[in-house]
């Protein structure tokens, strides 16, 4: 089976070659990023001996921490994917070969799909720490196994969690339902950052002899020892100290080897029970529905009201896109109370901080449209043929896709508008204009993601997060900064105008030459985008 | 009812379909035969708008489907060969999403959906996930839909695939007789049984070019009484059989 896979990667990789390369030099320097990276940092704590070694261990534990985390999101799903719903599966069952190795096969996999990444992530880090300490060579055996084995253990959790998933979500939708708890958990970790309080740092008196004593002695204790994390930790730390092998790695090794082979174990035993059921739609019986009253009245709106019946059926229904609502919301809750953690002290600190939010406002509604804008037209998916042979314009389903867009973006533009600058405090001046150019945002990069988006669709993509990554995406990317630093570099005037305690920019003349000017670039932007999609999208 | 006028489809110098001259007319059915790669679907999708000729045009009721899309595509239900549907749609709210882009009443829309699933028996699925479906309940809700807005033309690519028995009768039966009177049906397929039960005449496309067209009883008493799969044969390997006789570099 492995020699099977092997081969097919073979031959996909040589199918690929240019792909491949760019892969593998993306691969190598990403390594040498983190290797260089970690070295960089190590000199750097070697400046402060009386903090360095407890400040390495945590930072340590807390890499394996935060990969360990990440490997159990993933792991949710990639257990549903690879060993309850892969299409080889039953073909493995079907031939001459004892259903354990089978299951044990796709446990493996598992871990190849969602903890190969975090393992080739970590080894450049803890090779580097090796290198820096002039470990012996067997260190590097032991960081290794340190790696695989810890990575094995979120995945073991993932493969048991995926179990009373396929069994207990509602027919056909275990995939909606692993998708939906990988968001939350998601949400509540980025979140969790904010538990971090990176601003208190910055109010640590480090000069003051005592605080510091009761920080370092605070930090050095690790804060839930008997986490798997903590152990790969001292493992590490072991094998930089003595050669040989730290009982510890023994025993996570031990754990690691038990939650996979107790997992893949129960796994083919409930596959081949009939216990998994909720891949299944076969039970999925229902007679017809009235449509719904948002539905009916949507869909008064002729063609265009059709299309956004079915897109926001569809977009509610995909487990990736509500990820990414997820992840978006949390995201500008972080944005919007950081800033309100900030301590902000003088009406021109707050205006610098404000012109930076003007600023950054364009770039993360660029950012955020890249994922909602710009995937509209590839969304139709190999179902297109529907919408193409039907009796809809093109300008019809344009217009209707950047409609779309627009609903989509202006709730992010109106929290960075009108929400973010009351959170920092700025005049009512600043506030008008901060509103303004998140508004000319929206509607600029609502068209510019809808326009080269119908230029270059990704119809074939298999989830929602690959169609940002192409040409048009990395285009939009281009031309959406670009446009959000005109908005940025239009909205200078207005700042300084209110560092230099001037009030009432939009009633005078200049600014309402301020608007023309944004007005014609938002417009300049949406109609040569717009423009480009109706030529060419057919 | 189709008229194809001079088609041609060209991708570089690879020539998908030559000159091609069609027509099918009010009551009729016509099965478009053709082994693999002879250009079926090529003049299919050109028909029905989704690629555009490099030369030539289609008239469908007498409108050009490059000139007037919106007003030809009304005119046509369409079941292609690979029938991808939006899998977190159920089949009714498919159907009725199919229903509004056609602009059908909501109450006529309703009667017509409920008929349908009743027809292809898919009443008891109406509510659940296409991504449930297996292939032949997606291919019996695609026939559901090309046929909910009662359209003058039905176009099908390949309609027998992964279809059950009970299904594929209530298909053959629908090729044969959704023409009658006056509306037309022009299906592709590779199933020459089907070409001879459904089709009220039959066109052979081989590398692009027609072949042969007739009904299938000229077809056979012009061929020596044949069967259509031994005419089928035949054209197809003679035309090979040249073409691989002939010099890939003639010289000058």
């Amino acid at each position: 089976m492995l020699a099977l896979r092997l081969r097919i990667l073979r031959h996909s990789l040589a199918g690929r070659p240019f792909a491949a390369a760019a892969a593998s030099a993306l691969g190598l320097g990403v390594a040498a990023v983190a290797y260089g990276g970690t070295l960089a940092f190590l000199r750097f704590l070697a400046g402060y001996p009386f903090a360095a070694h407890v400040v390495e261990v945590r930072s340590v534990e807390g890499l394996f921490l935060v990969l360990s985390a990440a490997v159990l999101l993933s792991a949710l799903p990639g257990a549903l994917a690879v060993l309850y719903d892969s299409r080889d599966l039953p073909l493995l069952l079907a031939w001459p070969l004892a259903a354990g190795r089978v299951f044990a096969f796709k446990v493996l996999e598992t871990y190849v799909v969602t903890a190969l990444v975090p393992t080739l992530l970590t080894l450049p880090v803890l090779f580097a720490l090796g290198t820096f300490h002039g470990a012996a060579p067997g260190y590097y055996l032991v960081a290794t196994a340190t790696a695989l084995a810890l990575y094995a253990l979120p995945v073991g959790v993932g493969v048991g969690l995926a179990l009373p998933l396929v069994r207990f979500a509602p027919a056909g939708r275990a995939r909606e339902w692993a998708g939906a708890v990988s968001a939350v958990l998601g949400g509540a970790m980025v979140y969790g950052l904010r538990a971090l309080r990176p601003e208190a740092l910055l109010r640590q008196e480090f000069a003051n002899e005592a605080a510091l004593a009761r920080f370092i002695e605070q930090f050095q204790n690790p804060s839930a020892p008997f986490l798997p994390s903590a152990w790969a930790g001292r493992a590490v730390q072991a094998a930089l100290e003595h050669p040989g092998l730290p009982p510890v790695l023994l025993g996570l090794f031990a754990l690691a080897l038990g939650a996979l082979g107790v997992s893949a174990f129960a796994a083919g035993y409930a596959y081949q029970a009939g216990w998994v059921r909720s891949l299944e739609g076969a039970s999925a019986r229902h007679g017809a529905r009235p449509p719904a009253l948002w539905e009916r009245a949507l869909a008064r709106m002729g063609p265009a009201g059709a299309l956004w019946v079915r897109d926001l059926r569809l977009f509610l229904r995909d487990p990736n896109q509500i990820a990414q609502l997820v992840l978006v919301a949390v995201l500008v809750l972080l944005y919007t109370t950081s800033l309100a953690a900030m301590p902000l002290e003088g009406a021109v600190f707050v205006r610098v901080v404000g012109f930076l939010h003007l600023a950054f406002q364009g770039l993360v509604i660029a950012g955020v449209g890249v994922r909602l804008a710009y995937p509209l037209y590839s969304f139709e998916g190999p179902g297109y043929w529907l919408v193409q042979t039907a009796p809809v314009g093109r300008l019809g389903l344009l217009l209707s896709r950047y409609v779309l867009a627009l609903l989509l973006l202006l709730p992010l533009g109106l929290a960075l508008g009108l929400y973010a600058p009351a959170v920092i405090g700025l005049d009512p001046g600043l506030r008008s204009v901060s509103l303004i150019s998140a508004l000319a945002a929206v509607v600029g990069l609502a068209a510019l993601g809808v326009g080269l988006g119908a230029v270059w669709p990704n119809r074939e993509a298999s989830n929602a997060s690959e169609v940002p990554m192409s040409l048009g995406g990395l285009l939009y990317m281009l031309l959406g900064t670009l446009f959000a630093l005109g908005i940025a570099a239009l909205d200078a005037r207005p700042v300084y105008w209110a560092l230099s305690g001037r009030g009432a920019y939009l009633a005078t003349p200049e600014g309402r030459l301020w608007l023309a000017l944004l007005g014609s670039l938002t417009f300049a932007v949406s109609a040569a985008a717009l423009g480009l999609a109706y030529r060419k999208a057919h | 009812m189709i008229q194809i006028q001079a088609l041609e489809k060209r991708y570089g110098r690879f020539v998908a379909l030559e000159g091609l001259e069609l027509g099918v007319h009010p009551g009729e059915t016509l099965a478009l035969l053709g082994p693999n790669g002879a250009g079926k679907t090529t003049t299919i999708r050109a028909i029905t708008g989704q690629l555009r000729p490099s030369r030539g045009r289609v008239l469908l009721d007498g409108l050009d489907v490059w000139r007037h899309p919106v007003a030809a595509k009304r005119r046509f239900g369409y079941v292609p060969d690979r029938p991808y549907l939006y899998g977190k749609l159920s089949a009714v709210e498919l159907l009725r999403f199919v229903g509004r882009l056609y602009r059908m009443d909501p109450r006529a829309a309703e009667a017509r959906i409920e008929e349908l699933l009743a027809e292809f028996r898919l009443e008891r699925f109406a509510s659940a996930l296409i991504e449930t479906y297996s292939h032949g309940m997606r291919q019996k809700l695609t026939f559901a839909a090309a046929l909910l807005p009662r359209p003058k033309v039905l176009i099908v690519d390949e309609p027998m695939v992964g279809l059950d028995p009970v299904a594929a009768r209530t298909v053959r039966n629908l090729l044969r007789t959704y023409s009658k009177p006056d509306r037309a049906v022009l299906f592709s397929t590779h199933q020459l049984e089907l070409a001879e039960a459904a089709a009220d005449r039959v066109a052979l496309l081989h590398e692009g070019r027609l072949r042969l067209l007739g009904t299938p009883d000229e077809v056979r008493r012009q061929h020596d009484d044949a069967s259509l799969e031994e005419v089928f044969i035949r054209l197809t390997e003679d035309v090979t059989d040249d073409a691989s006789a002939a010099p890939a570099h003639p010289a000058p």
